[in-house]
């Protein structure tokens, strides 16, 4: 009788078996040897198996092993060709490779044999890294485990590491939101470093709002979609931080200069409502834009058109209005045939 | 650390009592109104200024909601990592304890810049348990008495356990395991999946 099998399955079917105690020759209480070894096969010297640890008996669900050969419940992957006995014992002390037969084929376990004092052999296996698969595949408890094994540590490693990576997955996309809602709300045109449309319009809003006086003024490029038509939109880009140079050089500071289109600018001049200066600041934006501007071998050749309008104080128009009539003089400067200012006193 | 403890606090307050005391909680505080990031660090003073502010906000002494909190983790379906994480400690309630232990090393697998105070289990014998939890805050002790009795349900183990005396250097608590298996306990399968 084996009596080291803890598994009651197995001890059923080693009452077919000699009674050959196998525990009892490496000097152990029966029992103890599935305890510590719970993955073991003891084998018989032509290859059957004696008696199996009981998580062992757990790989081959609803199978009886024990009188099976062990080449005919695993493949043994190596080292090496091994498809007999011979051949198999001939890698005693060596780490082995191998692969149950049957329910569980596809897990890869690893094991070790060497050969028993009366005769036989004991083999232990491990379930090595397939040990999260093995564990789910055979539904294996703590009790499945020896204590000295480190399988706990290592499903709680695979686990903590799992949740650990979902946090990160959560911040990212917490990150990537904020990002975007940022960008939202962002001020600046990132090419030109100009406010954008946003800024502008808030900025015009409140002048609007206090009754303050101002003037607004409207800058669109001519010709520039030929210069990215021929050159390319990086040279396209090179005009427009070009331009926005000019802008804000001919600027106060107190002036709000803004790129609200692909090759729109807008200005808000708060305080100055001078028609002729602003006829002269506009002529100075044109010239300096006019200039041919170096690109790498190339030059870059544009103009640009120009409409204002001009709000006295205490009107507090609709700030739709301002933008609306500078729209019209804008289109009446590029009619005229382009490269031109004008401009118009809001009247309300 | 400090980050996860903060979101966990953070969740407690929301799930347990809503969004509103939440948010004013975290204004009082002068925290972002979207809250903690669990893998950011964050400062000492942050997390005494956050409990005291949740304190004052829910009008609980800190050693109740601390308790409660840790009773929280362990329970809350939101946080089914933490209670599965501490149940790989052991089979039983009792192999459980003595993981306790390890339960810096083994949080440290998980995050590496982790600290946690040093938990030391001393069995008294007859189930007489006291444990050692070596930190300058001694309030971590009622934190750790809610995690326990949380576990101890979970494994399903009858169990009293005590806040027995708390200083500069330590809190300690003395556990009496009464019955192992009073309880069916709540079932934990090995395999994440299952």
């Amino acid at each position: 009788m084996a009596a080291h099998l803890a598994d009651r399955r197995g001890a059923e079917a080693g009452k077919t078996l000699p009674p050959v105690k196998a525990a009892e020759a490496l000097g152990l209480m029966p029992g103890d040897l599935g305890r510590i070894m719970p993955l073991h096969a003891i084998l018989l010297p032509d290859g059957r198996v004696l008696g199996a640890g009981p998580t062992l008996a757990k790989v081959f669900p609803g199978d009886q092993i024990l009188g099976k050969p062990f080449l005919g419940l695993f493949e043994i992957r190596g080292p090496g060709w091994i498809g007999d006995m011979e051949t198999l014992l001939a890698r005693a002390g060596q780490k082995l490779h191998l692969s149950p037969r049957g329910a569980a084929a596809g897990l890869r376990l690893r094991g070790i044999l060497a050969p028993l004092n009366p005769g036989g052999y004991l083999v232990n296996l491990s379930f090595g890294i397939d040990v999260a698969r093995a564990v789910g595949q055979l539904q294996l408890t703590d009790r499945d485990f020896a204590p000295t094994d480190l399988a706990m540590e290592l499903l709680y490693l695979a686990e903590a590491n799992t949740a650990v990576r979902g946090e990160m997955r959560e911040l990212s996309r917490r990150l990537v939101g904020a990002r975007l809602q940022a960008q939202e709300e962002a001020q600046t045109d990132p090419l030109t470093g100009l406010r954008n449309r946003r800024a502008c319009d808030s900025f015009l809003t409140r002048l609007c709002r206090e009754r303050a006086p101002f003037s607004l003024m409207q800058i669109d490029l001519d010709y520039f979609k030929q210069v990215n038509d021929r050159l390319g939109h990086a040279a396209g880009d090179h005009v427009l931080k070009y331009v926005a140079r000019v802008l804000t050089a001919q600027a106060r500071v107190m002036d709000c200069v803004a790129r609200v289109g692909g090759d729109e600018f807008m200005v808000v001049l708060p305080g100055l409502v001078e028609p002729n200066r602003l006829m002269a600041l506009g002529e100075k934006i044109i010239a300096q834009v006019s200039r041919p501007i170096p690109y790498q071998e190339e030059r870059c050749e544009i103009s640009a058109s120009i409409g204002f309008s001009i709000v006295q104080e205490g009107l507090g128009p609709d700030p739709a209005i301002a933008l609306a009539e500078a729209d019209i003089m804008l289109y009446a400067a590029k009619e005229g045939g382009r490269g031109r200012v004008m401009g118009t006193r809001i009247e309300r | 650390m400090y980050g996860l403890f903060l979101r966990a606090l953070q969740n407690y307050v929301c799930v347990t009592f809503g969004v509103e005391p939440l948010a004013r909680a975290l204004a009082a505080a002068g925290a972002p109104p979207e809250g903690f990031e669990p893998l950011l660090r964050y400062e000492h003073d942050t997390l005494r200024l956050f409990l005291s502010t949740v304190c004052a906000e829910l009008g609980r002494p800190v050693t109740a909601i601390l308790e409660d909190l840790g009773t929280f983790v362990v329970t809350d379906a939101g946080h089914s990592a933490a209670r599965r994480l501490l149940r790989f400690g052991g089979a039983t309630f009792g192999e459980f304890l003595f993981s306790l232990d390890e339960l810096p090393e083994r949080m440290r697998l998980a995050l590496p810049d982790a600290e946690l105070p040093l938990l030391h289990l001393t069995d008294l014998g007859e189930g007489q348990f006291r444990l050692i939890c070596a930190t300058d805050c001694s309030e971590l002790g009622f934190l750790l008495l809610g995690i326990l009795r949380a576990m101890a349900d979970d494994y399903g183990a009858l169990v009293t356990i005590e806040a027995e005396r708390a200083d500069d250097h330590a809190a300690v608590l003395s556990l009496r395991l009464l019955d192992a298996g009073f309880a069916a306990g709540r079932p934990f399968d090995l395999s994440a999946a299952g």
